[in-house]
């Protein structure tokens, strides 16, 4: 900042390089600083399960991959809060949401919903994805299904074709 | 005419990141209304304690702290570890006597404030805009945030106080392909107003000096909504 305001109050070709570097510089750093919080950004982790944190081995994890939300039992989880939800094993009633953006041709809105639920019996040392698809056009089809990423499996839902 | 140096070179940078983003918000602060409760009677059993709604617990923890920068908040996930062993994250079983004790001595946490579920609405709807092909219209509407908490006193295992904030204001949008709008930031009231109120109680409790809390949610047991069969889209 101090070599700027130094910069401009000289004239000169050297001024406007000067100038023209800082705010190449800037705008480097800014796309850099914007690129590295992406790149960066943190997985938060839900641990849904009481008394001290186990291992991987001994929990089942629910990665909410596309959807926006899932309620496991009663206990409701959003993607901007939490990417991935740890698990004691056992059969659990999942519903979980997906939502799609849609030509204003076909929803006024923009946007459309879907939804699925199942009870799912999710197995120790297992991680398991939540996913969502669609078809295109008047009459769309949404699809929600869940896969076993450990056995490459889809346990609940219906994949799009 | 602008010159290629001096301010005139960044006027032009400002009018082109308008031009590039469309419309210009011009965001405002309305004022909050607080009321709080003594004598409270929570439903302890209907109400799970949890730290689902993690943004919204680190921006009331981050509000709270900064009202008073003598209190600290103890990691949410620790504090749930450190008093329930089992499944029962019950705001029953949060209450006992036991294990207010037992977060007492782990983390030396003598308060819990537990956060509710921030409502948002809009009224008042006037006028309209379309937005699809730049801005196009006039709207006005009244904007709504309310925030709850409780706070528990865990020397004494009882809650000490609920406290409620709301705060409104009128948000206006006018736009001939460029739009200004002029938006209420309501929710960051509530808030604020809620940790002003929250952190006065800790304090009419507890005190000056240095002081540990927690702050986690409380999540209604409600059964999962009925899924809305939404797999197709509408027909032409």
């Amino acid at each position: 900042m101090r070599r700027i305001a130094t910069s401009r109050s000289r004239s000169g070709p050297a001024c406007g390089i000067d100038l023209a570097r800082a705010q190449a510089t800037a705008l480097l750093a800014a796309a850099a600083a914007c690129m590295a919080s992406c790149a960066t950004s943190e997985v938060h982790v839900y641990k849904m399960y009481g008394g001290p944190p186990r291992p991987d081995a001994e929990l089942a994890i629910v990665d909410l991959g596309d959807a926006m939300g899932v309620m496991v039992g009663t206990r409701r989880v959003a993607r901007y809060d939490y990417s991935k939800v740890q698990l004691l094993p056992g059969t659990y009633p999942l519903y979980w949401e997906c939502e799609y953006g849609v030509s204003v041709m076909i929803e006024p809105t923009g946007f459309a919903t879907g939804s699925a639920s199942a009870d799912v019996e999710l197995q120790a040392g297992h991680v398991y994805s939540l996913h969502c698809d669609r078809t295109t056009g008047y009459g769309y089809r949404t699809y929600q299904w869940i896969r076993d990423d450990t056995e490459g499996r889809i346990v609940a839902g219906q994949k799009k074709p | 005419m602008l010159s290629r140096k001096g301010p005139g070179r960044w006027l032009v940078v400002v009018a082109t990141a308008l031009v590039a983003a469309g419309c210009v918000i011009v965001p405002y602060k309305p004022k909050a209304e607080v009321v709080e409760q003594r004598d409270v009677v929570v439903d302890s059993a209907s109400f799970v304690v949890t730290v689902a709604p993690r943004q919204m617990l680190e921006d009331f923890t981050e509000a709270i702290e900064d009202e008073d920068d003598a209190i600290e908040a103890v990691p949410p996930q620790e504090f749930l570890d450190a008093a329930f062993l089992d499944e029962d994250t019950s705001l029953s079983n949060m209450l006992e006597p036991a294990t207010c004790a037992r977060v007492r001595e782990r983390l030396g946490t003598d308060f819990l404030v537990l956060i509710g579920e921030v409502r948002e609405y809009t009224a008042d709807e006037h006028g309209f805009m379309t937005f699809y092909m730049g801005f196009v219209g006039a709207q006005t509407s009244r904007e709504h945030a309310t925030a709850v908490a409780t706070v528990i006193d865990l020397v004494n295992s009882r809650p000490l106080a609920e406290v409620s904030s709301h705060a409104q204001g009128r948000s206006s949008g006018v736009g001939a392909f460029y739009g200004l709008f002029i938006m209420p930031l309501t929710d960051s009231s509530a808030r604020d107003g809620l940790a002003r109120a929250v952190v006065a109680d800790i304090r009419s409790q507890a005190g000056p000096g240095k002081l540990r809390i927690a702050v986690l949610a409380a999540e209604k047991t409600t059964p999962p909504p009925p899924p809305p069969d939404t797999s197709v889209g509408p027909q032409p």
